[in-house]
């Protein structure tokens, strides 16, 4: 049996394959440590399918604990030890402003990773050849490290020396004197975590991973404990930023790679959604264009899919500091069920960042929420059913939800049901705007994309936000609640492993063996990682490629290097780079050498697509409906209520307004908008825009 | 023929992206660190009239200046008589140009056998010749000395190759293929922008393209107008002095201005302003409407979408042969100082009108350019740092520390960058402690670039400003800290640089650049005790500056 388990900010959602049967189930996250909430849903869902801890065989985690140490700021206490002279490298940055001509922006470098007085110069100098100019003053080194443990209580140490990624020495030196004294404190080496040249764009890099790693570090380990004490024999694994698996283990010695582990899994998710729907052209927009949207109870992620391939950067921002790590591309802002209404000075209303999370929750759960929350507005709108909420797991409180609302009603002198339609308009505008950043504003053109509406509240706001962003069709996949959680079992095992080494064809024969001999050195990396995550050598699919530009160029395209390394292969990669040019930069050149930069290899290990997940088993719409509820869209309207698992397996078209439930969520088809019952076993949402 | 919203709103962000990735374009391609590193280099759209329709974010002094080259190549090559094929270039700074090393290539987009528009390019090439390296000799008194004039000329006609011109461009270079790979791939950028602009005609239809951009300009000159209406009517003055001309050390340089503001218009008269002078810090006219363009953009609101609409709304006037509208043959390269300094100059005019919607003044401009033979390769290179210092503090909150303003936004060159390519080593790059502006809210710290010479003989070209004046506060706030720069010879001997110069630098010789705080914003007196405690604790102002400006006891 394979289970995963996405960690939200406000429900932890499992999802599970036991002899091709799919289950899921929810649970309320548990922030102060996500693991307790993990493992009261593996305990649920295991006695949900009666089944015991040892017949899991598989255990894939996203957490969003690295990612919310950086947005909630509260990583570890951190010292930095730099070459002395450099010591504000991290306050100056590179120096240059993202806006133009505002007078008040703000600093666009992250001191707080690290302020001023944590920071100390150590006496050292290695130079561009690799060569010590200044050798290393360890016994500064010993001060350096015993005032900021002393003085700061700092639980980390990031180490960025100049030229140390081509000579590591002192930084590996510095390692042992400190840990000689302290022999628990994590030491971060910029050699180990980014060893590529820009001196400012690896200490960040090495930063982030000493201001998050010992709280990652705790996290894993904590919950490794509670599966081996609950009798889980599987190992655990955790999605990567890069979209791909690795074992808890790899993810704690690298903390970097996982910043991105929960929204990551939203955007493969996403994937297998629109390979489910097939090629439909009639769609009026490619299945191979997506936009990943997951609305949680805390905060909305949205990625992009195109032409079948997840947005990755290696240029990413965090927070709009710079990250030198491939990552998908996944935006998020504070905008969920979850978020809470509120009256700003000037009599404006907001709704979140903050949110009532699952304790207490937003009012309607009885738990001493008394603020109005997204989904005390759904349910004062008529969306939602108190009695059916997540399938009936939590009862919800329709009056506790209408006193909250009209706490911000009378203020703003609206009746409640206006107040509670205003709460969703401003949602909705938020994150349409979130999706234009990551569509239209990068020259995405939303009319060529489906959105894939995920997260138990993406459903009910999916079809107006495509509505208004003219994107043709809203898809609902068969379990929206457990979106990401599914994304998680089809992801692959995957690693990454890169290293420099400038050289060119023309440097003679002994060029291809020594590229040769550096791909070996890789692909064992790779293999022994493979092992150690448990996927046995015939599964694993190794592709090679290699960075590479013109002479005197400062940066690199990738290029794909087939079959086996000769001067064959490479005078190949040489051609396929000047295409490549020629394609992303308009011109080639003839009569400059090409350079081959780094070398790259990703070990990867496809899992097959779940099974067949159509959660339409009924004959007949007729059949589906279960009831009629008044609904209010600006007026109160009777709109037929559907059972989304007694739709017809075959292709039905339902016309709006009307509410389709499912355990662990709700469509909202407002009226205008049109629903198809898909035979892939998605909801295709329509109809608002001018053009399908 | 109206265009429905959505639609708008597509073209306007795919504008910005077509600009944004021809810079990517030119930045990837480009070989010459200030390209590719420092990001010296604007790409942009014009209409066929010579209007902005957008350009990439990069450097803002380069926008204004962009526009009287593109209109001048225009009335050289009318639109009608442009081709498919045909590639324009110029550099002349007296004929619509910026400074010798600013090379313009401007590429004419044409769909339905007609012109709708030219992708433009402006890069700071590396050497274009002259008596000094990078073209920038800091001691010219005719721009003869400054390097080759190209006045608008074809590079290509029809695809043809003006083969004559690139061979003078290569012989009167100290770094030819740097330059001829970068106007290749000035010329790879463009043509990006016009393969992307044929493409969204392809796709919305020319007329509606073309209609947007018009509603686009339309849109944005209303906002314009609507923020110059709420400022409160008047005339307002201000004077600065610009350090020297670089010749003439002894003389400080006026600049004058006064604006005035009548219900949406926006009038900016340098009435008063100096004669031009016998030193390389002129700036031509093109040069002085940018740094005029940027202000008023810095406050109106920023977030109105950039182009020509913008502008509709401002007159300047200036006189011809005075720093700011030069007349042949005044060396114009040094010509940032001046720039920097009407940019200040204006704020401080604002200040007067609209004194909490300003900041008090940032560092102006600094750049240590470095040019020679590498004894290790052989081969020459030239190069410009940038090091940028404090921003001035705002009416509610303080500068920022070391960071880029102004006309100015270059990236400057990591430590690793400099050593792995060239015979100097940074020693030092770190903030300038007590260099801000005091004031309720501080301005921001200041920098300390250090730079060795570990082999052979250079030339140093020093470009900065603010060497007699820190810059202004605000609102009884303080001014910053001086610019400094010391070179510590070998031998032990220490000298002071001025601020526009050249001086040849040796082995073992080290030099040390400090770029000014930013001045301070309301009274000193007003600051709050615990932000001053913690900026001692962090070392940013020491305990003597805090009990000096603040009346702080230390602890």
């Amino acid at each position: 049996m394979e289970i995963a388990v996405d960690v939200g900010g406000t429900f932890t959602d499992l999802i599970c394959v036991h002899d091709g049967q799919l289950a899921v189930t929810k649970v309320p996250s548990t922030p102060r440590d996500q693991s307790v909430g993990v493992m009261t849903g593996v305990e649920r869902l295991l006695r949900s399918v009666s089944r015991g801890p040892r017949d899991i065989t598989r255990f894939v985690h996203g957490t969003t604990v690295a990612i919310n140490t950086i947005l909630e700021r509260n990583g570890a206490s951190v010292g930095v030890l730099m070459t002395k002279g450099f010591e504000d490298t991290l306050t100056i940055g590179r120096q240059t402003r993202s806006d133009l001509y505002d007078l008040f922006l703000d600093a666009e470098t992250p001191e707080f990773l690290a302020p001023r007085r944590q920071r100390t110069g150590i006496d050292e100098r290695i130079d561009f050849q690799g060569k010590v100019l200044v050798s290393l003053d360890e016994e500064g080194v010993a001060q350096a490290a015993r005032r900021l443990k002393e003085t700061y209580h700092v639980e980390s140490i990031a180490v960025c020396y100049l030229f140390s990624f081509l000579n590591p020495s002192h930084e590996l030196r510095t390692r042992e004197i400190i840990n000689r004294q302290f022999p628990d404190l994590r030491v971060v080496l910029s050699c180990e975590v980014d060893p590529i040249f820009r001196e400012y764009e690896r200490l960040l890099l090495t930063l982030f991973e000493a201001y998050i790693g010992p709280r990652v570090d705790r996290y894993l380990s904590r919950l490794e404990q509670q599966m081996a004490a609950a009798g889980i024999e599987a190992d655990l694994q955790i999605i990567q930023s890069r979209g791909g698996i690795t074992s808890a283990a790899l993810a704690r010695e690298r903390p970097v790679n996982i910043i991105m582990s929960g929204p990551a899994a939203g955007v493969v998710a996403a994937i297998s959604v629109g390979q489910s729907l097939g090629d439909s052209g009639r769609l009026g927009a490619s299945t191979r264009n997506l936009i990943s949207l997951d609305i949680g109870g805390t905060s909305t992620d949205v990625g992009l899919v195109y032409e079948g391939r997840p947005l990755v950067t290696n240029e990413a921002k965090l927070d709009q500091y710079p990250v030198r790590r491939t990552m998908i591309d996944v935006s998020s802002i504070g905008a969920g069920g979850g978020s809470i209404a509120w009256i700003s000075a000037a009599g404006g209303l907001r709704v979140g960042p903050q949110s009532a999370g699952s304790d207490p929750g937003p009012a309607c759960y009885g738990l001493g929420g008394q603020r109005p929350a997204l989904t005390d507005a759904s349910v004062v709108l008529g969306f939602l059913d108190p009695d059916y909420f997540a399938g009936g797991l939590v009862k919800l409180d329709g009056d506790a939800a209408h006193r909250a609302v009209e706490k911000i009603a009378s203020p703003l002198g609206m009746d409640i049901l206006n107040a509670a339609l205003g709460i969703h308009r401003v949602v909705n505008a938020n994150i349409a705007d979130q999706i234009r950043v990551a569509t239209i504003k990068r020259g995405y053109d939303t009319r060529d994309f489906c959105l894939v509406a995920g997260g138990g509240a993406g459903p009910v706001h999916g079809g107006v936000l495509a509505g208004e962003l003219s994107i043709p069709w809203c898809v609902v996949p068969a379990m929206p609640g457990a979106f990401s959680a599914a994304g998680l079992l089809v992801a692959p095992v995957e690693h990454e492993n890169s290293r420099t080494f400038v050289c060119r064809l023309q440097d003679g024969d002994a060029v291809a063996s020594q590229i040769a001999s550096v791909f070996e050195g890789l692909t064992k990396q790779g293999d022994l990682q493979m092992e150690r995550d448990r996927i046995s050598r015939s599964r694993v699919k190794v592709t090679r490629s290699c960075d590479m530009r013109y002479a005197g160029q400062s940066y690199e395209l990738e290029v794909p290097l087939g079959g086996e390394i000769s001067l064959q292969s490479l005078t190949k990669a040489v051609d396929d780079f000047h295409a490549r040019h020629d394609l992303v930069y308009g011109h080639r050149k003839t009569g400059v050498d090409v350079e081959f930069v780094n070398f790259r290899t990703v070990h990867s290990c496809y899992f097959p697509p779940l099974a067949s997940s159509n959660p339409h088993r009924g004959r007949s719409l007729g059949e589906a409906r279960k009831g009629t509820r008044r609904v209010y869209f600006g007026e109160f309207v009777d709109v037929p209520v559907y059972e989304r698992s007694w739709l017809p397996s075959s292709e039905e078209t339902i016309t709006g307004p009307a509410i389709i439930e499912q355990a662990d969520s709700t469509t909202v088809l407002y009226p205008g908008q049109r629903c198809i019952v898909h035979p892939s076993g998605n909801l295709l949402v329509g109809g608002l825009c001018q053009k399908e | 023929m109206s265009i429905d919203p959505v639609t708008l709103e597509i073209l306007r962000n795919k504008f910005d992206m077509v600009c944004q990735e021809m810079q990517t374009v030119l930045v990837r391609s480009a070989q010459s660190t200030i390209i590719k590193e420092a990001l010296d280099a604007l790409n942009a759209l014009f209409d066929t009239q010579g209007q902005v329709i957008s350009q990439s974010i990069s450097i803002p002094c380069h926008l204004g200046m962009v526009i009287p080259a593109v209109q001048r190549i225009l009335a050289e090559f009318p639109p009608d008589q442009m081709h498919d094929g045909d590639i324009y270039t110029m550099n002349d700074p007296h004929d619509g140009g910026t400074h010798i090393p600013d090379v313009f290539v401007v590429i004419p987009v044409i769909y339905g056998g007609r012109a709708i528009g030219v992708a433009v390019c402006i890069a700071h090439q590396v050497d274009m010749g002259g008596k000094t390296y990078g073209s920038k000799a800091m001691d010219a008194t005719e721009i003869f000395q400054e390097g080759l004039i190209i006045p608008p000329i074809k590079l290509y006609d029809q695809g043809k190759r003006n083969d004559t011109l690139f061979k003078i461009l290569e012989r009167n270079s100290r770094i030819p293929q740097m330059v001829l790979n970068d106007i290749q791939a000035q010329i790879a950028g463009c043509t990006i922008g016009k393969r992307r602009l044929v493409d969204l005609c392809e796709r919305y239809g020319v007329e509606t393209v073309l209609q947007a951009k018009d509603d686009l300009m339309a849109h944005s000159e209303l906002m314009t107008r609507q923020v110059i209406e709420k400022m409160p009517g008047g005339t307002y003055s201000a004077v600065g002095y610009v350090d020297s001309d670089g010749v003439e050390l002894d003389k400080p340089v006026k600049i004058q201005l006064a604006v005035t503001i009548r219900g949406s218009e926006m009038i900016v008269d340098f009435a008063g302003t100096s004669p031009q002078t016998k030193g390389p810090i002129n700036s031509t006219y093109g040069s002085t409407v940018s740094a005029v363009y940027y202000t008023l953009r810095s406050v109106t609101d920023p977030t109105i979408p950039n182009n020509a609409g913008c502008f509709r709304p401002i007159a300047i006037r200036t006189s011809k042969g005075t720093v700011v509208d030069p007349v042949p043959p005044s060396p114009v390269n040094a010509r940032m100082p001046t720039v920097c300094m009407v940019g200040d100059v204006m704020l401080e005019a604002m200040a007067q009108a609209i004194p909490h919607k300003v900041a008090a003044v940032s560092s102006s401009t600094c750049g240590p350019g470095f040019g020679g033979v590498d004894p290790l390769t052989g081969k020459r290179f030239m190069f410009m740092d940038f090091v940028a210092g404090g921003v001035g503090a705002r009416p509610m909150k303080d500068g920022i520390d070391s960071r880029d303003s102004g006309a100015g936004n270059c990236h400057t060159l990591s430590a690793e960058v400099i050593e792995m390519n060239y015979p100097i080593r940074v020693n030092q790059f770190g903030l300038w402690e007590d260099s801000c502006g005091a004031g309720r809210y501080q301005g921001g710290l200041g920098t300390i670039k250090a730079y060795e010479v570990t082999r052979g003989e250079l030339t140093l070209i020093h470009q900065t400003e603010r060497q007699f004046q820190g810059p202004p506060g605000l609102l009884d706030g303080e001014p910053g800290s001086k610019q400094e720069t010391i070179i510590t010879r070998r031998s032990g001997q220490i000298e002071a640089v001025p601020s526009v110069a050249v001086r040849s630098l040796r082995e073992g010789d080290r030099l040390v650049v400090k770029a000014p705080g930013g001045g301070g914003a309301g009274n000193p007196r007003d600051r709050d005790r615990q932000a001053v405690l913690e900026d001692i604790a962090d070392g940013r102002v020491s305990a003597a500056f805090a009990r000096d400006k603040y009346g702080t006891a230390s602890g």
